[in-house]
């Protein structure tokens, strides 16, 4: 049988191999073979590392080709929406490379669904972009932007006051500025341990709030250093050195990076975050834990007689029964903070229900919305209800039980 | 050796002397468990990329030699809830097995995104689950898709912990034995 992602079986496979004990004196010897290949082309990227920093400290780099934008562009009505044009700014915010070259910066994008999302890389002239280094672009040290239009996954919703909170942490990440196909710049190249010693870096950056006023951090120095997060979104960006390829992969939510150690706001508030330990999670925080917007619609606006009924998934080789439920949406759905959440009642689930459909695209209001749940059914009576519910961030991923508008509830018998 | 006619706890032990077992096991898991995930996320990117750090951090714990004490499908399927309740949790799928693996970045093709959706959709898996023995399907669904711990599920069932273990585990073998034996 062939398998649905061939290549991450490939790499699994030669990571296995590579990794194998059985495998180690072999891997070395060869290890040591390629060494004495890898220099004249090690000491090449030297080079063209050095000659790209070197011109971007005068103000001078080469501009190479732009970043190829990803071919499979988003549906502007489903999940976070596509970049909406003419929307994508990049912010004054800057950060200084360890190593010198072009800074860091941000931007942010608007979407068709009414998110705003960010991305950060290396900046040249006002543009986004990354540096031809650290394996990709053939480590030609030009600097190649990214298109406008080149999204990003990292999107959240505005709260009730309009502020977008969060924060997006990259660890062990190429110095060239691509920081991997959640943040939209996924060019390839080293990463970890395949990186050159001291072309690591961790990112930091996010939106805290328009009202935060300061942002304590632990700098490279050791020293903690403060920051006044940049009007209006309360942008934060730190990039600092990082050696330690045990500490990967990414975070994304609400609570900054774990150089953050503090941050004040306008009204006095201030949210204080300790060294953070492993398996350890931060307190809660008002300030930070922004709530999405309140409910606009009242039960009785949204009430609407839910069907629910049992649903037999037919196939060349018989069948199952499964819940199909559907009712008439009276609110419209454009954003992607706003879903029509299906739960059943479920008394041994940790949150009392279990969630069967959640819509994720665009709704007219006075449709007929009809979903069908995965999941082959128990038989027996079953319970549930309907549910207008805001997300901060698209998708069922970040579901909250209990929240929302109740629209209406149903019970099925399942044979 | 034939690696393709041994069954899971074979693959582990053959693991030890040939890496190409961890292959056999990556073909006869990546569908159940892209089924399990797309099922729990409902997006097909999301469910390949925690399928991807799962494998590999299977991968990372047998080559370190803390493989799993008892058979491999719970074992899998245990590391894979652990990354989905992590990625709730942080808000975002980890890659560090990946990292400690240097495994490079997969690319997504739309057809395979498209299948994983279809996984979600309806599946030969959701068939196969609802064709197993009443006992081993509510065992399997109580624990693999709703994700209760084997307590509640022994309370719900009124049988032993043991017993919930057993039923979860044959139909496991079952679902095992079905995938490997139907056509594409």
């Amino acid at each position: 049988m062939s398998t649905l992602l061939p290549d991450l079986e490939r790499e699994l496979l030669h990571a296995a191999h590579r990794t194998h004990p059985a495998a180690a004196p072999a891997t070395r010897r060869r290890s040591r073979r390629g060494h004495r290949r890898l220099v004249p082309v090690v000491v090449a990227v030297v080079l063209l590392t050095l000659s790209a920093a070197a011109l971007a400290a005068t103000g001078l780099i080469s501009i190479g080709s732009p970043v190829p934008t990803s071919h499979q562009q988003p549906d502007p009505h489903r999940d976070a929406g596509a970049v909406v044009p003419g929307t994508t700014k990049v912010l004054s915010l800057r950060a200084a490379d360890p190593d010198g070259g072009p800074d860091w910066a941000m931007r942010v994008q608007a979407t068709t669904r009414g998110t705003r999302c960010i991305q950060a890389a290396r900046v040249v002239n006002g543009r986004l972009g990354v540096i031809g280094q650290n394996g990709i672009f053939n480590d030609d040290g030009r600097f190649h932007p990214l298109g406008p239009m080149s999204g990003s996954l990292a999107c959240q919703t505005p709260d009730a006051q309009g502020n977008t909170v969060f924060s997006v942490g990259m660890n062990a990440v190429p110095a060239s500025g691509g920081l991997g196909g959640f943040v939209g710049i996924d060019v390839g190249g080293c990463s970890g341990k395949r990186c050159p010693p001291g072309d690591l870096r961790n990112v930091y950056y996010g939106f805290v709030g328009s009202d935060a006023t300061s942002l304590t951090y632990d700098g490279d120095d050791g020293a903690q250093h403060v920051m006044r997060p940049l009007a209006p979104y309360g942008a934060y960006l730190i990039v600092r050195r990082t050696t330690d390829t045990a500490n990967t992969g990414s975070v994304f939510g609400p609570y900054p990076g774990a150089v953050v150690r503090k941050i004040t706001f306008r009204d006095g508030r201030s949210c204080t975050f300790p060294k953070p330990v492993p398996g350890a999670r931060y307190e809660p925080c008002a300030a930070i834990d922004r709530q999405p917007p309140t409910p606009k619609y009242t039960h009785a606006q949204l009430a609407a007689p839910v069907r629910a009924r049992p649903y037999l998934r037919r196939s060349p080789r018989g069948g199952y029964w499964s819940i199909s439920v559907s009712f008439r949406a009276r609110a419209a759905i454009t954003t992607a903070g706003q879903s029509y959440a299906i739960v059943l009642h479920n008394a041994n689930a940790k949150d009392g229900v279990s969630l069967i459909g959640f819509t994720r695209s665009d709704i007219a209001a006075g449709s007929v919305v009809t979903k069908l749940a995965a999941y082959p059914a128990r038989a027996g009576v079953h319970t549930g209800e309907v549910r207008l519910v805001t997300t901060a961030t698209p998708g069922p991923f970040y579901f909250q039980a209990g929240t929302g508008t109740l629209v209406g509830r149903f019970k099925v018998r399942v044979p | 050796m034939r690696l393709d006619g041994l069954d899971d706890a074979g693959l582990l032990d053959a693991f030890d002397a040939s890496p190409d077992a961890f292959g056999v096991l990556y073909r006869r898991y990546e569908r159940p468990l892209l089924g399990f995930l797309i099922r729990r996320t409902g997006q097909a990117e999301l469910a390949a990329d925690l399928a991807a750090e799962t494998f590999a951090a299977a991968l990372d714990a047998l080559r370190r030699g803390s493989g799993p004490d008892g058979v491999f499908a719970p074992w899998l399927f245990g590391i894979a809830r652990n990354k989905l309740a992590d990625s709730w949790r942080r808000g975002a799928v980890e890659d560090g097995a990946r990292r400690r693996l240097a495994m490079e970045p997969v690319p997504l093709t739309d057809a395979a995104l498209e299948q994983i959706d279809a996984l979600g959709e309806d599946t030969r898996l959701s068939e196969l689950v609802a064709g197993l023995p009443g006992d081993q399907r509510d065992a399997i669904v109580a624990r693999i898709v709703e994700e209760h711990d084997y307590v509640s599920i022994a309370e719900r069932l009124e049988i032993s912990e043991m017993v919930v273990r057993k039923r979860v585990s044959r139909g496991l073998a079952t679902l095992r034995a079905r995938v490997e034996g139907s056509p594409e």
